[in-house]
């Protein structure tokens, strides 16, 4: 489900690159200590977007430190230090984790079910420490009525896609008040709503084969042809939209902080969207 | 609010910025934060209080800059609507499609969705699924909305309006928030102000293509 927010490079200045590397790597070792060593594995790039977004709602001040890692352990890499934002976006990591495995061994059968099973210890380990058990309690909730939802075939990509959007809504702007709270809420609907259309899109042709439930293939059929899909496109593009309409809202301090947030979005997102729907653009092309 | 904000920062123009310069920033700040364009988000509010700061800011230099003329960024965006029907509708549902459009003609989308559910599966052909498309977007449900205008199209190749339709939903553009060159300078994403002035603009050409 994550992994679809990110850069796109060829259009990211070598500095905002190593920042958003210091930030992802910032994330990283926030995990390291505050859910354990094992939970590094569950690391996306979403996280570092939760947590720049985070930084720029709360206006943290940042420094960017060289520091090792257990990956690099001969070389320092410019690292964010510790803060906040980074803090809460591994809690935040650990506690999506603990929810997408009980989702699927509750809806999971054979080898797939044994293997969350067998992850589970850990997943219950990662959500002991992260603690916010009352975010931890919504993200289970909302996972399962989304569960429930796709179970029943549902036939709605909006109906399925706003659920999970409501589910990021709440950890975009959990403990913010006031207008952060407003606009975080605003910009994870939409950018859950465009998550969860994007892992729909690209789950398509093997959910159709298999003939496992998939919202696209529920409201479209077993084919999408290039129409369709241009149409999937320009929902999703929506979304990116609106997310943008909640971005300009936010008063941002930093310039790096701003740059690279409006880039994941505009950009990467973006180009993201066209490789789902196969659409191919020439450098330099918005569309 | 910040009311010890600099008016020059919050237009983001420079303390010696032309007159022309600073319209002009006004100007695209004014088309940014607009109502129009968050009307009905949840954003609405803040994007208000935007407006009014914007407002504020201009309102403030042109006091310290001596009287001049400050351009009304009135609500003049009269909401577009669809053309009444020119053509009659035939068929089992007749009445129900004119009442249809016209709710949506008043924006009453909540009625219109209802009376399309009512209308028995084994009935829904081209022109329901047009309805329910242009339904669904107008109430933000962008996804399917979307594929029901393609099931039209699919229903009904030859229709124009339906075709206008999906075309103009399957055109999202964006203004100057990505930084590669050559983008759209006007940004709404898809509301349905966009497809009831296709409409309107159909009708009058074609009196209604059925």
């Amino acid at each position: 489900m994550f992994g679809y927010v990110r850069e796109y490079p060829p259009e990211l200045k070598l500095k905002h690159h190593v920042f958003y590397r210091a930030v992802y790597c910032g994330v990283c070792k926030s995990m390291g200590q505050c859910t354990g060593f094992c939970s590094r594995a569950t690391l996306s790039y979403d996280m570092a977007f939760l947590a720049l977004v985070r930084m720029a709602l709360e206006r943290t001040p940042y420094e960017v430190i060289p520091q090792r890692c257990v990956l690099h352990p001969f070389k320092k890499h410019p690292i964010l230090r510790e803060n906040a934002a980074l803090d809460y976006s591994a809690r935040v990591s650990a506690l999506l984790f603990h929810g997408k495995v009980t989702d699927n061994i509750a809806d999971s059968h054979g080898a797939k079910k044994l293997f969350f099973r067998a992850v589970r210890p850990f997943a219950e380990h990662f959500r002991k420490k992260a603690g916010l058990e009352a975010m931890g309690a919504r993200i289970c909730e909302r996972l399962a009525a989304l569960s429930a939802l796709e179970k029943g075939a549902c036939e709605s990509v909006d109906q399925t896609a706003e659920i999970f959007g409501l589910l990021c809504a709440e950890f975009f702007a959990f403990g913010l008040e006031g207008k952060s709270e407003t606009i975080a809420r605003s910009l994870g609907k939409h950018i859950g709503r465009w998550i969860y259309a994007a892992d729909a899109l690209d789950d398509f042709e093997r959910d159709v084969k298999s003939g496992a439930y998939n919202p696209f293939a529920a409201l479209y059929g077993a084919i999408l042809s290039e129409s369709a899909k241009e149409s999937v496109a320009a929902a999703m593009k929506n979304e990116l939209v609106s997310a943008g309409k909640a971005l300009d809202l936010i008063d941002f301090e930093d310039e790096n902080i701003k740059t690279l947030v409006y880039h994941i979005v505009f950009e990467g997102m973006l180009r993201k969207t066209e490789e789902l729907t196969h659409k191919k653009k020439s450098k330099g092309e918005l569309r | 609010m910040n009311s010890n904000k600099n008016p020059y920062s919050v237009l983001g123009v420079s303390e010696n910025a032309t007159d022309e310069e600073i319209k002009k920033a006004y100007r695209e700040l004014a088309k940014k934060y607009h109502p129009d364009k968050y009307a009905g988000s949840d954003l609405a509010e803040l994007a208000n209080e935007k407006m009014q700061e914007i407002n504020a800011a201009y309102d403030e230099i042109q006091k310290m800059r001596a009287s001049g003329a400050r351009p009304s960024y009135g609500s003049g965006y009269g909401g577009s609507s669809y053309g009444s029907q020119n053509g009659s509708y035939s068929g089992a549902h007749a009445a129900d499609y004119a009442y249809i459009r016209s709710c949506i003609n008043d924006g009453n989308y909540t009625a219109a969705d209802m009376r399309l559910n009512a209308i028995p599966a084994g009935d829904r052909g081209a022109e329901w699924n047009f309805l329910y498309g242009v339904t669904l977007i107008a109430t933000g449900r962008t996804f399917d909305g979307r594929a029901y205008l393609e099931r039209a199209c699919a229903m009904n190749p030859g229709n124009l309006e339906y075709r206008a339709a999906r075309d103009r939903a399957a055109n999202v553009s964006f203004d100057s928030w990505g930084s590669s060159p050559g983008t759209q300078t006007e940004c709404t994403g898809c509301s349905c102000g966009d497809l009831c002035t296709t409409m309107l603009c159909l009708n009058c050409l074609c009196g209604g293509c059925r």
